[in-house]
């Protein structure tokens, strides 16, 4: 059975360009465009990792990186994809519990590669 | 001496000058009351003993019986309290009386009105008396035997009639007297002293109070003044006046200097804080600018790499391309608006066409692209153009304030929304107004909307937020104002004004009636 992954932007483009590289890997893909949106997601169909965007609408990446790593259960890997490339904002990254931080724009080998990494462990 | 306060001094002068002159007063009248002394005591002895000559004088130089003569001499010292009395002739034998041994005898002293001759002598064991010699003369004289006046052979005697008059006597009676003295002087150098003192401290009390003042004003108490000083009426209290008046003057220095002082610093803070809010903005705008630039720039590294590495059907293929140059189109305008800011922030570089235009027509090419985006949203833009307005303008940059305008209302009108777009003349101005139905703006949100580089917190719509900085620095270069009303949930309404052209005025009346039809 394929691993899940959740990917979501307010970027239709950078949605379909990491969509496609996601369904070209062969993992199962659900989609979300915003941050309340990636929640209602993740819960419901509980996928193995999330890439997530940081500056949303509604919820910020950050805030759902934060939700989704403080609840009881397995928690999903989560791999930030943001613009915002200062320093400090991959150490909130960080604290927010991201496995990852990949600063856009970002190649497709590099997250192909991130993205077998932690799900083919 | 140099160390002592003013009261001090002065009463310290005084009493140096009242001590000085009590002693010398003591010692004046001391000396002057023993000369007075001395002569009376004298005069008396003399007188004493003239009144004895004459009276033996018929027993002296007629009689001369010793016996007789000492009796009488005898009964002279006792009655009189000579220390002796003694009668001898001009070979100096004694003819009566008795004298001590002299161990010295002084030179002759003299006193005024005094006819004997006066000596100072002592006696082997110290006593000091004044030797009275008072010469026999011969002058008439009472005979108290034969009852009349009788010349005698006196006149050429040569007897002399010694008398001792004790000193340590009168220096006895003197001694009684110095302390009398010395108490009175004393009494009266003390009450000179008091009031000396008393007046010492009245004169110098206001020049220590200035004293005092002064040290207050230096310690930065500017408000001192002197108060008991200024009201004499002497140099003293002229001085204190002016000093006063100098006061007031470095009190009205201080209080501009300071107030100047806090101005200068408040003004800094303003321009300080300002500056700060600029840096914040700037910071701000460079983590937007970054963001926006780095959005398409994703779309389109991702898809090339995407394309570079997998083998991809032909439309699949078109489609991803197409992106591509969507997202190179929006980087492009990006581009374009940073370079139009940064044209705008250097003012003066930036080109200017002006010339006589129509704002209704410059209105209408504006609009014109922007319908197809209305479509999208199913939102109404309206615009009911008015005659020709002339205005002189850059038509290109005024074109570029009407598309940024309604560009915004176009991004934050929701579905089914209006905007609506006026032209009137109001004062001689035209006043072009932009209206929509979307969610409105706070108070805080409208103060600041034109604020470069600002973006309202929560704002995640796309654009750098300069559409509105760029609008007001074209229009402001045009001398025109531009402005927005707007309340939350009530929409906005965007307007700015143009001065009409000069020639113009009697068409813009008409432009006004069609306007307000």
């Amino acid at each position: 059975m394929p691993k899940k992954v959740l990917v979501c932007d307010d970027e239709l483009h950078i949605l379909e360009a990491v969509s496609f590289i996601v369904r070209q890997e062969g993992y199962e893909l659900i989609t979300a465009q915003d941050g309340d949106e990636a929640l209602r997601a993740a819960r419901a169909e509980s996928p193995d990792l999330v890439l997530l965007d940081v500056m949303m609408p509604k919820k910020t990446g950050f805030e759902v990186c934060r939700e989704l790593k403080s609840g009881s259960g397995p928690h999903p890997y989560i791999i930030l994809l943001t613009a915002m490339g200062q320093e400090r904002d991959m150490e909130e990254g960080y604290r927010c519990g991201a496995d990852e931080y990949m600063t856009k724009p970002f190649g497709p080998r590099n997250l192909r590669k991130r993205l077998h990494d932690l799900l083919d462990t | 001496v140099r160390r002592l306060g003013i009261t001090a001094k002065l009463a310290l002068s005084s009493a140096i000058t009242l001590l000085a002159l009590g002693a010398a007063m003591s010692v004046f009248s001391i000396s002057q009351l023993r000369s007075l002394l001395y002569g009376q005591l004298l005069r008396h002895a003399e007188a004493e003993a003239v009144n004895w000559i004459e009276a033996n004088l018929f027993q002296i130089t007629v009689t001369r019986d010793p016996s007789v003569l000492s009796r009488s001499v005898a009964e002279l010292k006792r009655q009189r309290g000579f220390a002796y009395v003694r009668l001898v002739d001009g070979q100096g034998s004694t003819i009566a009386g008795d004298a001590p041994v002299f161990s010295e005898e002084g030179a002759p002293a003299q006193v005024p009105e005094l006819a004997s001759r006066l000596r100072t002598v002592r006696t082997i064991d110290g006593r000091r008396f004044f030797d009275l010699a008072t010469p026999v003369r011969a002058s008439g004289a009472l005979n108290p035997e034969l009852g009349g006046m009788f010349e005698v052979a006196g006149a050429q005697s040569s007897d002399v009639l010694h008398v001792g008059v004790d000193q340590d006597e009168i220096y006895t009676a003197l001694a009684a007297l110095v302390p009398k003295t010395l108490l009175f002087y004393g009494a009266l150098v003390f009450a000179a002293l008091t009031i000396s003192v008393l007046l010492a401290r009245r004169i110098a009390s206001p020049l220590t109070e200035m004293a005092e003042v002064a040290n207050r004003i230096a310690g930065g108490r500017l408000d001192a003044r002197v108060r008991k000083g200024a009201a004499l009426r002497d140099e003293v209290g002229q001085l204190a006046r002016n000093f006063n008046e100098m006061a007031e003057r470095l009190a009205e220095l201080h209080a501009g200097l300071e107030k100047k002082v806090h101005e200068r610093t408040a003004e800094l803070e303003r321009a300080n804080s300002r500056l700060r809010e600029l840096d914040e903005l700037k910071s701000q705008f460079l983590s937007t600018v970054s963001h926006e630039l780095r959005t398409p720039l994703t779309s389109i590294k991702a898809f090339a790499e995407i394309l570079l590495d997998s083998p991809i059907d032909d439309a699949t293929r078109r489609h991803f391309l197409g992106i591509i140059d969507k997202e190179s189109d929006r980087l492009t305008r990006l581009i374009a608006e940073l370079l139009d800011l940064s044209r705008i922030d250097r003012g003066g570089q930036v080109r200017w066409r002006m010339a006589r235009i129509d704002l209704v027509s410059t209105i209408k090419q504006a609009l014109a692209p922007l319908y197809s985006h209305t479509r999208v949203g199913n939102i109404h833009l309206r615009f009911n153009p008015p005659p020709p307005l002339p205005v002189v303008a850059d038509a290109d940059r005024i074109q570029q304030v009407i598309t940024n305008l309604v560009g915004n209302a176009i991004k934050y009108t929701p579905p089914g929304g209006r905007i609506e777009v006026a032209a009137v003349v109001v004062d001689g101005k035209v006043r072009v107004s932009v209206a929509d139905t979307g969610p409105g703006m706070s108070q805080e949100v409208c103060a600041h909307v034109f604020d470069r580089f600002y973006r309202a917190s929560g704002d995640t719509s796309s654009g750098l937020g300069l559409g509105l900085t760029i609008a007001r620095e074209i229009v402001i270069h045009h001398k025109g104002d531009i402005w927005v009303e707007s309340e939350p949930g009530a929409g906005s309404t965007f307007f700015f004004t143009l001065p009409l052209a000069a020639e113009a005025a009697i068409t813009t009346t008409d432009a006004k009636e069609s306007a307000g039809m």
